[in-house]
């Protein structure tokens, strides 16, 4: 016997929840969109959505969506099933600021004029000299697995050589590879602050175009500044000792380009 | 972050070289000098912070790409890497100069700079009677995209911040030039 035609529907929506791709609490396509897809009536596509709702897979109200509401898995008994569509919004991170947002996407637009963008030109990337260097590497290279939890200690003695240079004492054990001053930020917050601590900043700050600190639960508060940046009188502690952490960009502040002269470096020094 | 793209003079040491305690975490990377591809930077502190901060990076990547790490490794360890700070240097100082040109003759009716020593950014406070909020959308229609002071809940809501580090001297005489155009009217 021929299959009926609202059977393809159900297998088609079957197949769909089976496979993960329409997960609990997914909206399943409009009966008007089905009806085009398979061609056929309203009433057959009806028909099909009336078999999945008494199987349990679907839920829908008069005037409402239809939504996922089981799938074959759970159904089944075995596990529950994570409903993704409520938790993307859940997550502890915060979304970034909308404008934050709109100005990162179209920083992948080239035909922009870019005045905002904080990186080196194209037109500055040592090409050349990279190409050496990733050529040179790869002569050397070795069998690669996890590195060391700190990172590579190539790495780690080259940085410690490149600060000493600019008068910072560290050993390699005393220095962590990051991807990037980001994930610095993030690992800082989650790893060293308890929830409601205070970070103390410069008002305004880059840090504020993000939500790395609020997002660990830590509140901002913003510092005064001058041509020299953060005034560290302007600083007051609603003070519970170890609760509070300070973050400064000394050097060519972003994104006010201040730099902190010498003898306020050792006053702040000598405050923390 | 910004240390090696001085200008005028090397800035002073930084707070890390002061700190005899261990009170200063002190974050560095690659990205705003070399290559923000490559996705390295660093954490200097106390053994006992980074000892737990590794752990951390452990539970949430497993560690960095190994061919990033000998990548930097090699250019920090040769002296590619101050060669190379030389030129951009050489680099920034022209394009802050080419860009305060174009300040100077298109925005002094409208806004006020200070002359940065270093680093990528020019903090220009647009006058009280222009608004910016128009400034960055009729730019923004006009293909200029700037940062507007506010994502740095900058309070006036008066200030841009212009990058001279990234477009082409050519786009920053003529971005700027549109920007005096659509304060103009």
């Amino acid at each position: 016997m021929k299959k009926p035609k609202y059977q393809y529907i159900i297998d088609y929506i079957k197949e769909k929840i089976a496979k993960g791709e329409w997960s609990i609490g997914s909206p399943i396509p409009s009966q008007r969109n089905l009806a085009k897809q398979f061609e056929v009536n309203r009433s057959t596509v009806l028909t099909a959505l009336e078999e999945l709702r008494a199987e349990g897979l679907l839920e829908g109200k008069a005037g409402k969506e239809t939504v996922v509401t089981n799938n074959t898995w759970t159904l089944m008994g075995a596990k529950s099933s994570t409903n993704w569509n409520g938790n993307v919004t859940l997550g502890v991170h915060k979304p970034s600021v909308s404008m934050v947002q709109e100005i990162n996407k179209a920083e992948s637009n080239t035909n922009l004029i870019q005045l905002s963008k904080g990186e080196l030109s194209p037109e500055m990337f040592p090409l050349e000299e990279m190409k050496f260097i990733v050529q040179k590497i790869s002569n050397q290279l070795t069998s690669f697995g996890y590195e060391e939890p700190k990172g590579n200690i190539h790495l780690r003695q080259a940085i410690s050589d490149y600060l000493k240079l600019r008068g910072i004492e560290a050993s390699p054990s005393s220095i962590l590879v990051v991807s990037g001053a980001l994930q610095a930020l993030h690992l800082i917050s989650i790893g060293l602050l308890k929830r409601g601590s205070t970070v103390l900043l410069e008002m305004p700050s880059y840090l504020y175009s993000l939500t790395v600190f609020e997002s660990a639960g830590m509140a901002l508060q913003g510092l005064a500044m001058d041509t020299e940046g953060l005034i560290i009188d302007s600083i007051y502690l609603t003070k519970e000792n170890g609760k509070n952490i300070l973050y400064t960009i000394p050097t060519f502040h972003n994104p006010t380009g201040a730099l902190m002269q010498e003898k306020r470096r050792e006053k702040l020094i000598a405050y923390c | 972050m910004y240390h090696d793209l001085w200008i005028d003079s090397p800035p002073p040491r930084p707070l890390k070289a002061r700190d005899l305690y261990g009170n200063v975490l002190y974050v560095g990377s690659l990205s705003k000098t070399l290559s923000s591809g490559l996705r390295i930077g660093w954490i200097v502190g106390s053994e006992s912070v980074i000892n737990r901060l590794a752990d951390l990076k452990m539970q949430s990547d497993y560690g960095s790409s190994t061919l990033s790490q000998l990548v930097a490794a090699e250019w920090l360890s040769s002296d590619f890497y101050d060669k190379h700070l030389d030129k951009v240097r050489e680099q920034l100082r022209v394009r802050r100069k080419v860009t305060l040109d174009a300040l100077d003759k298109y925005l002094s009716p409208y806004a006020t700079w200070d002359i940065p020593k270093g680093g990528l950014f020019i903090w220009v406070k647009i006058k009280p009677e222009f608004k910016v909020k128009r400034l960055f959308e009729k730019a923004f229609s006009n293909n200029i995209l700037l940062n507007p002071g506010s994502i740095y809940a900058e309070k006036s809501g008066q200030f841009i911040r212009i990058s001279y580090g990234y477009a082409s001297l050519d786009e920053i005489k003529v971005g700027i030039f549109k920007l005096s155009e659509i304060l103009k009217i």
